[in-house]
């Protein structure tokens, strides 16, 4: 129906084609084919939307998480509720940078066609927003959550609400970086492709198109994993899958121009309580924690110098390099101005 | 709300260019912080690993400048169409201070190139010399460089005994430029030469001299004390000539387009040196908090107490001359009192806080191991370049007094 209208709609005939001249009396062919104008340019816009519905519009989300700066000394707040963040530096989690990088290559590629970065939080995260604009992402969506809600805000949540925005934006890929430097957790991912029923592609250090599928390959314990998934899917980012890119000049620019949307969970239909109470931070035994072989490492590091409750380390078999480095890498100031 | 939304919009635009106060100096615009942060990002991980190995073989940084490039850091202030990244003086000086921080002399190669080299031409060239010698300036495969001084005249810019003659249809350039930063890779240079030698400094004139060059040949690089990765040498004109249209401004415009090129220059350096001065200081900070003696951290002695307030507050107060400086610039207003004060305290803050520096590092800060060391002789070209801390002195004296004239 919409394209034997669109025939007669398109192709620089159509604002040539005039009406048949059986006109009433009062009425002349200029109003005729004004109206005839309004009809086909509607007519027009409703199959360029409908064209945005297809398949052929890959978009892909990306999570991005406002996290402590990696070389900030984490200290355990005097009533042991959590940890200090007041006036303490934050900036993005370094494996959402290399989701973010590995969304902008896939678009560079043009196998994809428009990359969103979403960030839950309070006002602050529009900042790790921009910072994903300045790299290459093309609009941001601001989910709002501030408060008691955000100091409870996990993976489950943010999972739903990624899920919820997932099939709103009518994405076929998320990239998540597989775990946040903060809390360790390394679920959000694998939770947002359970509540989607997508298949996960999670610890990601190659991924190719084949097709209409992926091909993951998969840092695992025992080594590397390959594994084909169709799409949609959901990529967690590991260490090795590409080197961020600098946030250059002219981007930062046209990152401005970028908008970023707002959204309430409420609007995606959330539920943000969580099953989750924290009843006690406190620093762990400050012995010299040289766990070289960890999850989080390269550049890292810096963190042998902090408490090291958040997690276990995890054996991998491939060398990695250090960053055993003089004093200059690391930042000692809390926050910058 | 909407009309809410425009007029935030509209202040925010009136706020970011050119109508910013010294209030808005407390937290810098997001834009700048995000320049700011990418410039430490690339310091801390391109630049400070190799710092040392730069300073020992004396090697240009042509990797890492056309990275810079690449980033829009080598061209702040040129405009987007010209290839440049379009952003004010307080961007400059933010990003020159994240990047000396990781490299003093990487920080000096992209001063040059952006305040005294691009800085002239995009002010005082026609539209046709823009092109040519501003757009392939801008990505950092080519850098310029800028030629006043001389051996018998540092300070002393109104002597020039460089000549230039009009013969027919082109210049003919004789003399002897010295200590010109980038010479060795520089692609282009700025060369003031005396037109008329009886009016004095009033018959200066500015050229543009592609390099190499036919006529123009570089002397043996200096062995300096400090930023040797970056090369300083002299410029040797020899029966140079020059097409007419490689004349910068007005003829006897030479000496009105060093002064103005040098005021804006002066914030590229203090932003060198303030960078320099902040590497020194998180040295010695994070030092002494781990060295112990007597007992304890040295950091709870007062007497490095002491030392280490006494540096952060140069650094801080420099700092904020610098910005002070630079908002100045970019809200074209006067600014020429504020670059003298913000250089002087700048690069005297600098050579304060190296030297201070090396003092708390003790034995270890008289070694190559720690980069106090290379600080120390980093900073003390700041208080000698573009303007002696005499001279600055001096221009701050003339303002200050004409301030007051009965």
């Amino acid at each position: 129906f919409w394209s034997s209208r669109c025939l007669i709609g398109f192709g620089p005939g159509r604002f040539r084609y005039t009406p048949p001249t059986t006109t009433f009396t009062g009425i002349t062919v200029k109003p005729v084919r004004l109206v005839l104008r309004l009809v086909l340019k509607s007519l027009d816009e409703c199959s360029r939307s409908a064209e945005k519905k297809s398949e052929n519009m890959a978009r892909v989300l990306v999570g991005v998480k406002r996290v402590i700066d990696y070389a900030v000394k984490i200290r355990v707040k005097p009533d042991r509720t959590g940890v200090v963040t007041d006036g303490v530096k934050h900036s993005m989690n370094p494996f959402c940078e290399i989701a973010v990088e590995e969304a902008v290559k896939l678009k560079e590629k043009k196998i994809v066609k428009e990359v969103v970065a979403v960030s839950c939080g309070p006002q602050q995260v529009q900042e790790t927003i921009r910072t994903a604009l300045a790299m290459g992402a093309d609009r941001g969506i601001h989910v709002e959550v501030s408060g008691k809600e955000y100091e409870s805000l996990g993976p489950l949540q943010v999972s739903k609400i990624m899920a919820a925005l997932a099939k709103k934006e009518e994405a076929k890929i998320v990239i998540l970086g597989k775990q946040a430097i903060d809390d360790d957790c390394n679920q959000t991912g694998q939770m947002t492709a359970a509540l989607l029923d997508w298949p996960q592609g999670t610890f990601a250090s190659e991924v190719t198109v084949d097709g209409d599928k992926l091909k993951v390959v998969r840092e695992i314990d025992g080594g590397l994993e390959t594994i084909k998934i169709s799409l949609p899917a959901v990529l967690t980012a590991d260490l090795r899958l590409n080197t961020p890119r600098y946030a250059t000049l002219p981007n930062i620019m046209k990152a401005k121009k970028k908008k970023i949307a707002n959204v309430k969970p409420g609007d995606l239909g959330v539920d943000l309580t969580s099953r989750v109470e924290v009843l006690r931070s406190q620093q762990g035994a400050t012995g010299s924690s040289d766990a070289r072989e960890g999850a989080v490492l390269g550049r890292w590091t810096n963190r042998r110098n902090g408490p090291n409750w958040a997690f276990e380390t995890v054996a991998f078999l491939a060398p990695i390099p250090m960053a055993t480095g003089p004093i200059q890498n690391h930042d000692p100031r809390p926050c910058c101005v | 709300m909407a009309a809410l939304f425009n007029v935030r919009k509209a202040l925010g635009v009136a706020v970011g260019r050119g109508m910013r106060s010294v209030s808005q100096l407390a937290e810098l615009p997001e834009m700048h912080q995000m320049l700011r942060q990418t410039c430490r990002d690339f310091a801390d991980r391109e630049l400070a690993p190799i710092a040392g190995r730069l300073d020992r073989e004396h090697t240009y940084p042509s990797k890492q400048v056309l990275e810079l490039g690449a980033l829009g850091v080598m061209a702040v202030e040129v405009p987007e169409h010209l290839g440049g990244a379009g952003l004010d003086y307080l961007a400059y000086s933010l990003a020159v201070e994240e990047l000396s921080r990781g490299c003093a002399s990487t920080g000096v190669i992209v001063s040059v190139n952006n305040s005294l080299y691009l800085g002239p031409v995009l002010k005082f060239g026609t539209e046709e010399q823009k092109e040519k010698w501003i757009t392939p300036f801008t990505t950092g495969e080519k850098v310029g460089c800028f030629a006043l001084s001389e051996p018998g005249n540092g300070s002393d810019a109104g002597a020039a005994s460089t000549t230039a003659q009009q013969e027919g249809e082109e210049w003919v350039l004789n003399g002897t430029k010295a200590w010109i930063t980038n010479s060795w890779d520089a692609s282009a240079a700025i060369v003031f030469a005396t037109t008329d030698k009886s009016l004095k400094h009033k018959g200066i004139s500015a050229f543009l001299v592609p390099l190499p060059y036919p006529g123009v040949s570089l002397g043996k690089k200096e062995d300096k004390l400090g930023i040797r990765a970056s090369s300083t040498a002299n410029l040797i004109l020899e029966d140079c000539r020059l097409p007419l249209c490689h004349l910068l401004g007005q003829r006897g415009m030479g000496f009105k387009i060093a002064m103005q090129t040098l005021d804006s220059g002066r914030i590229g350096i203090a932003s060198q040196a303030l960078g320099i001065g902040q590497a020194a200081l998180d040295c010695a900070a994070d030092y002494a908090h781990k060295r112990t003696a007597f007992g304890a951290p040295i950091g709870k002695m007062q007497a490095i107490q002491f030392k280490l307030a006494d540096m952060a507050v140069s650094l801080e107060s420099a700092r904020l001359l610098t910005w002070k400086a630079a908002l100045l610039r970019d809200s074209k207003k006067a600014f020429s009192k504020a670059t003298a004060m913000a250089k002087l305290a700048a690069s005297e803050a600098a050579t304060f806080i190296s030297h201070q520096a090396i003092q708390v590092l003790g034995g270890m800060g008289y070694v190559t191991d720690m980069p106090a060391e290379r600080h120390y002789r980093d900073a003390r070209i700041t208080e000698i370049y573009e303007g002696t801390s005499e001279i600055q002195r001096l221009v701050i004296a003339n303002l200050l007094l004409k301030e007051y004239q009965p």
